[in-house]
């Protein structure tokens, strides 16, 4: 029985080894002054084979910043002080500040491990440091996961800059669509469900751009992973010039109104 | 019939008590430096059994000499407690303990000499057994965090927590205890244990006695701490895992032959130490803003730049010398905060340069001198005649290892991605059971001198 247990763990061991690595970021990620070599590819290849509901977004239905965004596009224009020009609207109108009160970190210790950890630790803008705020992603995305399943949330945001390279390619900022994929995931269920937002502008310059939408009525299906893709639609302004682009999509934060996990 | 009662009885007090002292030195080791209150406990339960033990035969002590050897360790702490440095960083209950800590220590060590059948052997298998214990602990999570060298596969790699990055790359971190959570620690902090662990061949190689218990035990020791070290081995921790193994293995052919030790001993002392002294003149040099040129020379070519040039570890001995003598600097804080109390810069990895951090040039003067009563008592321990080798030098070696590592990888940062957490050498325990040592070793010599004026 003795000389059964001891191989027995040494397989459970070696087969729980490096449970950590897929949360370490390159280490120069951060820092190449190369655009192209920043970007944020992880993805959990298992979640991959299980089936997708699509559920498209309406820009004009499910919106929560209804009464003072633009289609519930907050533009943030950060101020020197830090603060966002956001105090117009309820939720932002706290004296610490809506990403520290807002954070997602605040709620789950888990997710304060990892890259992914940039967008839940509240920092709305890059303050200077913008490589370290953001995480740049692809148009395959990445996926992250909550340790924990989320129960309920009132709504989901995200702010984001969509970027083109501007720099080496000369190009001038400018509107073009993006169609946002935001997928959820149970680790017990074979369904996922996908949230797609369709039209959202890019290269809007100095400028963020602040989304939430709604979740009342959408079924999340207690996920515990997520991720993000997106896909550049159309460029009329790119497809004139006839050149090939890298283009990415800079998040900045991602979280829940009131989420509440298992 | 009642007296032999009495004296069995007497023995099992004596065995339980040199038991539970064991008992409180394994808990002891366990205590990463941020408890200074967990500390003070148990340093009263250790005095409280030395006390208990010997209290009739306390008035033979040499209480003046103790007084002597008290005012320096006592200076130390009351600088230390006083600096800018602990004043900004730690409460004011660890600051106060800390003195009281190192006379309870100290005094506790000195008055255990009279317990009778105090056996330090045992003191000693506790304290590598909890070492043992860790170093297995630290090995597993860190083995099913990154798995077996990864050193080498995530050389390139960072970690991130809470949105920021660490200060190091993944390679020189392991996971480790602290306290009662396993964090994510600087690789120095990891390797402290299985290091110390090492030590165990010296006590092997000194005992007289060794039956098939003695010696499978210490080999399941070595094997742990060899392990610990062969499976987070990076190229960064190469260096520190050579320099130590070579330390090891000229420390035990000195003990395994004895002529050598007379022929070379000497020799690789002064080698040493000049050594040491060159490497702190050329580190002050470095240091020095008005003396670009120097550093420029030091560095110029790769492996002169690696060590003198801005890294990580020449970054700290260069803010921290450069600040030595500035004013208001005595006995303060020759490194900066941010309006937060931040640290903007990481201590160095020596614990000489670190006491200029802690305590200003008094506080390094002190501590030298503790260093020195050290080296004074194992040049007296060499004249006694005593039989049992462990007795007479594993402690003493201990502490010896101790300071060799703390000199090349003194760990002051458990934290990754804070340069504020720095927990100073006088909050870890290992400091504490070498002040008790130093106590009994002390008490030990003193016993000696007062016969030789007897006689």
């Amino acid at each position: 029985m003795k000389t059964k247990f001891i191989p027995l763990l040494g397989v459970l061991i070696l087969t729980s080894c490096g449970t950590k690595v897929s949360k370490l970021g390159a280490f120069n990620m951060d820092h190449s002054a190369n655009w192209q070599d920043n970007y944020y590819t992880y993805f959990d290849t298992s979640l991959l084979s299980l089936t997708n509901k699509v559920v498209a977004l309406d820009r004009d239905i499910n919106k929560v910043f209804t009464s003072y965004g633009d289609e519930n596009f907050l533009l943030l224009e950060p101020l020197a002080s830090g603060e966002g020009a956001l105090s117009y609207y309820d939720d932002f109108n706290d004296d610490a500040g809506y990403g520290p009160v807002m954070k997602l970190s605040r709620h789950n210790n888990y997710i304060r491990e990892g890259v992914a950890s940039k967008l839940f630790d509240g920092q709305l803008f890059c303050h200077g440091y913008y490589e370290a705020a953001r995480v740049q992603i692809n148009e395959n995305g990445f996926s992250s996961s909550f340790g924990k399943k989320l129960n309920s949330a009132d709504y989901l945001y995200l702010n984001f800059k969509s970027a083109l390279d501007f720099k080496s390619n000369k190009v001038e900022p400018h509107l073009g669509d993006i169609t946002i994929n935001i997928s959820f995931y149970n680790s017990d269920s074979s369904t996922t469900y996908s949230y797609s937002l369709k039209d959202v502008p890019t290269n809007q310059g100095e400028t963020y751009i602040f989304y939430g939408f709604s979740l009342e009525g959408l079924d999340l299906n207690n996920p515990s992973s997520f991720s993000i893709s997106y896909k550049l639609d159309s460029d009329s302004y790119i497809k004139e010039k006839g050149i090939d682009i890298s283009h990415a999509l800079l998040l900045y934060e991602f979280g829940f109104k009131n989420p509440t996990f298992q | 019939m009642s007296n032999n009662n009495i004296t069995e009885n007497k023995n099992i007090l004596f065995k339980i008590c040199s038991i539970s002292l064991t008992v409180i030195f394994f808990i002891l080791s366990f205590l990463t430096g941020f408890n200074n209150i967990a500390i003070f406990v148990l340093g009263l339960l250790v005095l409280g059994i030395s006390v208990l033990l010997s209290y009739k035969s306390l008035k033979g002590l040499n209480y003046y000499a103790l007084g002597i050897v008290l005012v320096p360790l006592l200076s130390y702490g009351l600088i230390m407690s006083l600096s800018y440095f602990s004043s900004a960083l730690y409460s004011v209950s660890t600051r106060v303990f800390l003195t009281i800590n190192i006379l309870l220590f100290v005094i506790s060590g000195y008055f255990s000499k009279k317990i009778d059948g105090f056996d330090f052997e045992w003191v000693f298998r506790g304290i590598f057994l909890s070492l043992a214990i860790i170093c297995l602990i630290n090995l597993i999570f860190t083995m099913v965090y990154f798995g077996p060298f990864y050193g080498f596969r995530l050389a390139n790699y960072s970690s991130y927590y809470d949105g920021s990055e660490a200060r190091v790359n993944a390679a020189s971190t392991a996971y480790a205890l602290c306290g009662f959570n396993v964090k994510q620690v600087p690789i120095e902090y990891y390797l402290l244990y299985p290091f110390l662990l090492l030590t165990i061949i010296f006590m092997y190689l000194l005992s007289n006695k060794k039956d098939k218990y003695v010696t499978i035990f210490t080999c399941i020791l070595v094997f742990i701490a060899l392990i610990s070290i062969i499976f987070v081995i990076s190229k960064i921790s190469l260096i520190f895992i050579v320099l130590y193994l070579l330390f090891v293995g000229v420390v035990s052919l000195f003990i395994l032959y004895k002529k050598l030790y007379h022929k070379v001993f000497k020799y690789v002392v002064y080698t040493v130490l000049v050594l040491g002294v060159i490497f702190f003149i050329l580190f002050f040099l470095n240091s020095q803003y008005s003396l670009v040129g120097f550093r420029n020379a030091f560095s110029s070519n790769r492996l002169l730049n690696y060590i003198f040039n801005t890294n990580r570890y020449s970054e700290g001995a260069r803010v921290i010398l450069n600040g030595v003598f500035s004013k208001g600097k005595l006995i303060g804080f020759p490194i900066y905060f941010d309006y937060d109390y931040n640290l903007l810069c990481a201590p160095s990895i020596n614990i000489l340069i670190n006491q200029f951090m802690y305590g200003g040039v008094f506080g390094f003067l002190f501590f030298i001198i503790f260093i020195l009563m050290f080296v004074y008592l194992f040049i007296r321990l060499r004249k006694e005649d005593i039989d049992n080798k462990v007795y007479k030098y594993c402690p003493i070696l201990f502490v010896i290892s101790y300071f060799v590592i703390t000199m090349m990888m003194d760990q002051n940062s458990f934290d990754l991605f804070d340069y504020s957490l720095v927990f100073a050498n006088y909050l870890s325990p290992f400091f504490y059971i070498s002040l008790f040592i130093f106590g009994y070793y002390f008490s030990l010599i003193n016993k000696e001198d007062k016969k030789q004026d007897e006689n």
